[in-house]
Formats: structure tokens, sequence, C-alpha cells
């Protein structure tokens, strides 16, 4: 049986400031989700929330994965478990190697979501941490390190799998060589998501305006390889405003929200609706007040 | 060297019954007593309270009184020969550094000293200094505690030039070339040593060398142990010598270190040094160029955790025209760890035409944490290029968020974050061995 995620009646706040009012969704793997709404109707929220970001807290309401609350989790085992979100505005790691972080990422989600090898989320583990270098300056450190890099996929196999979704997606090798995300285009960020996302292979997959600051060669390259990606095994959901990389996709449901709340759901064809006559409309149906997600 | 006898506290006596012990000559027992005039006349520098007197921590009083002035090597020197790691492809690999010579200090005496047949061939000196004084003394005249590190700096510098025992002496010739590192290792296991390692290395013209200076201890013994260091580097004309220096003492060692180049017409000098160990360092890290189309270069990373407390004094000076300087300092700082960064580039009234640059960058890992940082430039030539730049900041929360999302833990998040921040001191660093060295002890830190 498919994999689901069950929001159920999310409520979110911010700083005691509620900005989700109760979302009910379900998202199936291999199935394309669409999230449409005007800016700060709270798509990007919904999509962080579900990672686990420690900024909003979650005042009632459940999110369910594989029939277990996850809110409890922190984003790491989340993503242990499957869940994974291409960031609208991927952060910048300097000196971190693409690959390597890539690879010890692989490791990580490969092992999957086990409880007895995660660690608080403490920095003061052992000893005052000062860590200077003790009288036996052989081979212990060395050792340390020989373990850790042995515990890691296997450098072939990984060189294989890079090799393989570089391909599927159309990129160089170079662009994994250099340090993540540093110094990137906007284009390139958003492609550097999509090839995680493809060597992740996670079963749900939030990707949170892959198609913005785009233009429309670099749309129709994103849009090509999340459309290669998909499978049985990945459900996605994507959150944009525009129709323009749907075409890529074959969408099942589109929902749109506005001021914390769903207000519409449909099919491939309420995307086209909203590109021709707006949100207005909608906003209408639902009864609701013009222009109140600025103020989100 | 023979056996000990300036036993008892730090005393005249000492001083002259170490001179004595070593068989010295007479211009180096004077040296030694009018530098134990001036240790009794300096004041106690109060360097570790922070250069502006902002931190309020208690910082551990180092009692000078209670050191031994001389303390002879024991019988627990660990392993030294294949420490080394290096990465081939994504095999990590142990490795033993071909080495061009080897000196090891263990506590006050050399007991051990190497030289490649290559090296020796070449005609490089390579000695301890104790044994430099009896076989090349007109050298050790010539270049100790004259031109560079002088005796009247401060009270340690005092100390030192009154009491140094041991130490590293590197001479090399006119035109030798050589690739593998000389490698001078200090090791103390003994609570309540007192410590005066010092260096020094001349290299001729066209000359080029590298040099790897550690410092290490055993911190289970406890008690404390005073090293009041110094390094004196010369380089010659059209020479290079790259220094490397990661210091990695025990928690039980105050450290005291004054490091500095005079560097020559179109000679480099590369100062490549690592802050991890120790309980308190204050280094004084100096580089100046005298001839001109010198160039020096600078690049440290510091990481204080724990109590740890790193002080650091740097200065690029520029006292010839046309001479060029690039210093960068990382410093990553974690749990109660303090950092003092003095850093100025000097660009004397014959400096014209001076081109050098200083950054310091600043991560905090915790909230106890405390760093205070002052970069500046003094300049009194004209039609020079001089730039400082510095950044201070948290970790930041979003981006490990981000590597959270991609199933790293919060703490293989940051330890990426950190071993990121000081690749662009690491990656800076030419040899390969010291390299894996110091990405390797980086993670050790974060553990």
């Amino acid at each position: 049986m498919a994999d689901e995620l069950v929001i159920k009646d999310l409520h979110v706040s911010v700083e005691d400031k509620e900005i989700l009012h109760g979302i009910n969704l379900t998202i199936r793997q291999g199935e394309v989700n669409v999230i449409m709404g005007p800016n700060g109707s709270g798509k990007s929220t919904l999509s962080n929330v579900i990672m686990g970001h420690p900024r909003y807290t979650v005042t009632s309401g459940d999110i369910i994965f594989k029939g277990e609350s996850i809110l409890a989790l922190s984003a790491d085992r989340r993503a242990k478990r499957g869940l994974f979100l291409a960031f609208q505005y991927p952060y910048e790691v300097p000196g971190v190697s693409a690959q390597n972080f890539l690879r010890t990422a692989l490791t990580n989600i490969r092992k999957g979501d086990v409880v007895s090898t995660v660690k608080p989320d403490n920095l003061d583990v052992v000893g005052d941490g000062s860590g200077g270098r003790k009288a036996s300056l052989g081979g212990d450190g060395a050792n340390i390190d020989r373990r850790k890099k042995e515990s890691l996929i296997p450098p072939k196999e990984f060189r294989e799998i890079m090799r393989k979704k570089l391909q599927l997606l159309h990129m160089e090798e170079k662009f994994v060589k250099r340090y993540l995300n540093d110094g990137f285009s906007g284009g390139e960020k958003k492609r550097m998501e999509i090839l995680q996302m493809a060597v992740l292979e996670p079963k749900i997959a939030f990707l949170d305006e892959p198609d913005s600051g785009l233009d429309i060669d670099a749309i129709r390259i994103v849009g090509e390889g999340v459309s290669s990606l998909i499978s049985p095994e990945m459900g996605i959901v994507v959150i944009t405003h525009q129709q323009r990389i749907l075409n890529y996709l074959e969408v099942d449901h589109v929902n749109v929200m506005m001021q914390g709340l769903i207000v519409k759901s449909g099919g491939r064809d309420l995307a086209k609706q909203i590109e021709d006559n707006g949100y207005g409309w909608i906003r209408e149906e639902a009864g609701l007040a013009v222009g109140a997600e600025e103020d989100q | 060297m023979s056996s000990p006898v300036a036993e008892g506290l730090l005393t005249l006596e000492a001083v002259e019954k170490l001179s004595a012990a070593k068989n010295e000559p007479e211009w180096l027992l004077a040296k030694r007593r009018e530098a134990w005039t001036l240790y009794e006349s300096l004041p106690t520098p109060d360097w570790t309270r922070g250069i502006r007197g902002w931190w309020h921590s208690a910082v551990k009083q180092l009692d000078v009184n209670t050191l031994q002035p001389f303390t002879p090597a024991g019988n627990a020197l660990p392993e030294l020969d294949s420490f080394n790691v290096a990465e081939e492809g994504d095999e990590v690999k142990m490795v033993t550094e071909v080495l061009a010579g080897i000196i090891v200090q263990y506590n006050s005496e050399v007991v051990r000293v190497e030289l490649s047949p290559e090296a020796q061939a070449a005609g490089v000196i390579f000695t301890s200094l104790d044994e430099a004084v009896q076989k090349h003394p007109e050298l050790v005249q010539q270049y100790f505690m004259t031109s560079n590190v002088k005796a009247e700096e401060n009270k340690f510098t005092a100390l030192h030039a009154a009491l140094w025992s041991g130490g590293a002496f590197l001479y090399v010739p006119d035109k030798v070339e050589i690739s593998a590192p000389f490698r001078v290792v200090f090791y103390a296991d003994t609570p309540q040593t007192a410590l005066f390692s010092h260096v020094i290395v001349v290299t001729g013209a066209n000359s080029k060398v590298k040099v790897i200076e550690e410092q290490l201890s055993n911190d289970e013994v406890g008690g404390q142990i005073m090293d009041a260091n110094i390094v004196e580097t010369f380089v010659g004309n059209y020479s290079t010598l790259e220094y490397y220096n990661p210091q990695e003492w025990g928690h039980n060692v105050n450290n005291f270190s004054t490091k500095r180049a005079l560097l020559s017409t179109y000679s480099v000098n590369r100062w490549i040094v690592a802050l991890f160990g120790s309980d308190e360092t204050r280094l004084d890290l100096e580089s100046i160029t005298q001839g001109e189309g010198a160039r020096a270069e600078t690049i440290g990373a510091i990481f204080p955790t724990g109590d740890q407390h790193h002080d650091l004094k740097t200065t690029t000076r520029h006292s010839v025209p046309h001479t060029t300087g690039d210093a960068l300092f990382k410093a990553a700082l974690r749990d109660r760890g303090q950092y003092g960064f003095q850093g100025k580039i000097r660009v004397d009234k014959n400096g014209k035409f001076t081109e050098s640059t200083l950054g310091d960058h600043v991560l905090f890992l915790s909230e106890e944490s405390k760093a205070d940082a002052l970069p500046s430039l003094d300049v009194d030539a004209n039609d020079v290029r001089c730039a400082h730049g510095q950044t201070i900041g948290m970790v930041d929360d979003n981006q490990i968020f981000y590597l959270q999302t991609r199933g790293l833990s919060r703490d293989e998040a940051i330890s990426t974050i950190v071993s990121g921040f000081f690749e662009q001191v690491t990656d800076r660093v030419p040899l390969a061995s010291v390299r894996e060295r110091l990405r390797l002890s980086i993670a050790r830190k974060m553990a």
C-alpha cells in the first residue's frame, strides 16, 4: 500500500500569532499535488512545518506519516522517514562540498530513522569538549576517522548513483564538486535541490516554488527533471504561483490556499482557471476579505 | 645532554647552574644573566583579561613561582612516526610523512635528532639549539634573540632568554630546496614544568624549506605546565619558508608564544598556525618585510572549546617599499571558549607601494563563548593598498535546519557547517598531511 502523509486540522503559530488555521490534506505516494495561492497565504509555512522547522509551533492538529504522528520528530528524523523539502531559497553552506555532503546525507537517509542512533539535540555530549590532543598521538584519531569513512556508502557505489542522477537531470559533474550552493545562481540552486531529491529518493517531497525566479528554459529543465523523478514510490507537492511548470507534470490534485486555509480543491483544470482568472473568484466564493494575505 | 642540575624554583642561581651544566660559553651566560635582570624588572602583563578588559570571566592564574626551571625527559614518549593521515580518493590512510629531519624535545631535553642523508649532503644544519651553541656558536650568537625576538619585549621573553633549554636550530644553505618537511616536536608530561622551547630557522638565498612545529602534552598528570615559546625565522633573499604550527597542547598547558619572521628581498614566509590546544594561549605572531618584493602570508585556524582561551596578536609589518602581505584567520568558539584577536597591518614610512590584506572571521557556536576582535591598519606611507575585513556571527539556524532536512542530525549539521567554515583556511594549507590533520582535529573538537 502506498504511504500517506495525512495533515489533520493543523493549526500553527509563530510568536503567538496563528498563521495556519486548520489545514486538512492527504498526500499519497505516486501522486502529483499542487498547492497554489497568493503570497502570504501560508504555503511555505505549511511545507516548513511538515519538515519540522523549529520556528513554528503546532498548536493543535496532527501530521501523520505512515500511520504515525511525526510532530515530535526533529527535521532529520522526518527526512530519514522519507520526507523532503526543496527550499524556495536554499541556503549556502560554504566550504562543504556538495558531493561529500550528499554522500553523508544519503548514508543517513538509507539507515532510516533508527531511534538508538539518534543523539540528543545538544552540543555538549562528551567531556568538556576542548579536545586537546592527548599523549597518544598514535592512531586513535585516524582510526576514528577511518571508522566514520567506512560507515559511509562505499565510494564506488556512490559515484555510480551520482553519475546516474546527474545524467537523468542533464547536469554536469563539476556541479557537485563545488561547495553546496555557494555562489550558485538562482537556477543552479533550484537544480541542486532537485538533484538532492533525486539522490535521496524521498517518499513524499515538497517543492517550494521550484520555478520562482527562473527563466523559461530553466523552468523547463527543472520541470522535466522533477517529472523524470516521479514514480509510484514518490509523491510530490509542488507549491507554485505559475501554471507553466505544471505543463511538465501529470497533476492529480490542485489545492488553493488563502489566509492559512485550504479554500478550494480540484484537478488540473483548477490551475488553468486560476491562470486565466486569478484568485479573486475563489476568494469571493470562500467569503474571504480582500488582501488579508499581505499582512502575513 | 647530561642530567639536570638547575633544580628548585626560578632563580638567578637556577639560571647560572643551568648554563654551567650545559658548559655554555661566557657570552651566553652573560646573556642569560642580563635576561634574568630584565625578567625581574618587567611587569607581569595582564593579557588574559581580554583586549579591552571586557571579559569578567575569572581566568586561571599561572603561579610562575611553583614551576621547575628544568625538567628532565621521562621515559613515556608517545609514538610519533605515523600520526599523519591523508585522503587518497575516498580512502583514509595513515601516512608516515617522509621527513627531511626530526627533532623531539621531551620536557626540557632534546631526546631525538635525525637528519636525512640528502639534507646532510646539502649542508643543512639541523640540531638542538643546545648543540648548535657548542658546534656553531657564531651562528647562534648571530641569530639567537638579537635582531628578531628580543629578551626585553616582555616578562616571558625575558624569562625565556634566561632559562631556555633544548630547542631546534635549522640552517639551510643557499640554493637548497627540500620538499620534505623538517619536524620539531615538543612534548611535556610532568606537572609544574616550565618549558622554554625555542626554534630558529635561517634560510639561505634561493632556498626552499618547510618546517612543522608541534606541541603535545600528557594532560592526565595534572598540575600546570608553562610553555614560554619563541620562534625566530630569518628568510633569506629569494627563499621560501613554510612554517606550520598545529598547536595541540593538552589542557594543562599555559602557552605564551612569540613567533616572528624577518623577510629579506623577494622572500616568502608562510605562517600556517592552528590554535587548538592548551588551557590558555597567548600567541604573538608577526612578519616583518625587510627586503623589497618580500611576501608575508599568514593563515590561522583558532578553535577554543571547553574553557580554553586563545589570545592572538598578529602583525604584518611592511618596512620597505614594494612588499605584500596576506593574512587570514578563522576562529570558531564553542562551550565557554574565548578568543581575543588583535590584528594589524603596519606600514612604516618607508613602506611605499605596500599591498596587504587582513581577514578575521569569527563563528560562535554557543551563547557562553566570547570573542573580542580588533583589526587595525596603521599606515605611515603613501601609495599603499591595504584592506581588512571582519565577520562575526552565530552559526545560522536556517543553515542547520537546511542540513537537517537532508537527514543530518543537529550535531552533524553544526559539525558540517564548522568544518566548512574552516575549509577556507584548511584548503589553503599546502602540505597535505598537515591539512588532513587540521581537518581531523577540527572534527575531533566538534565530536
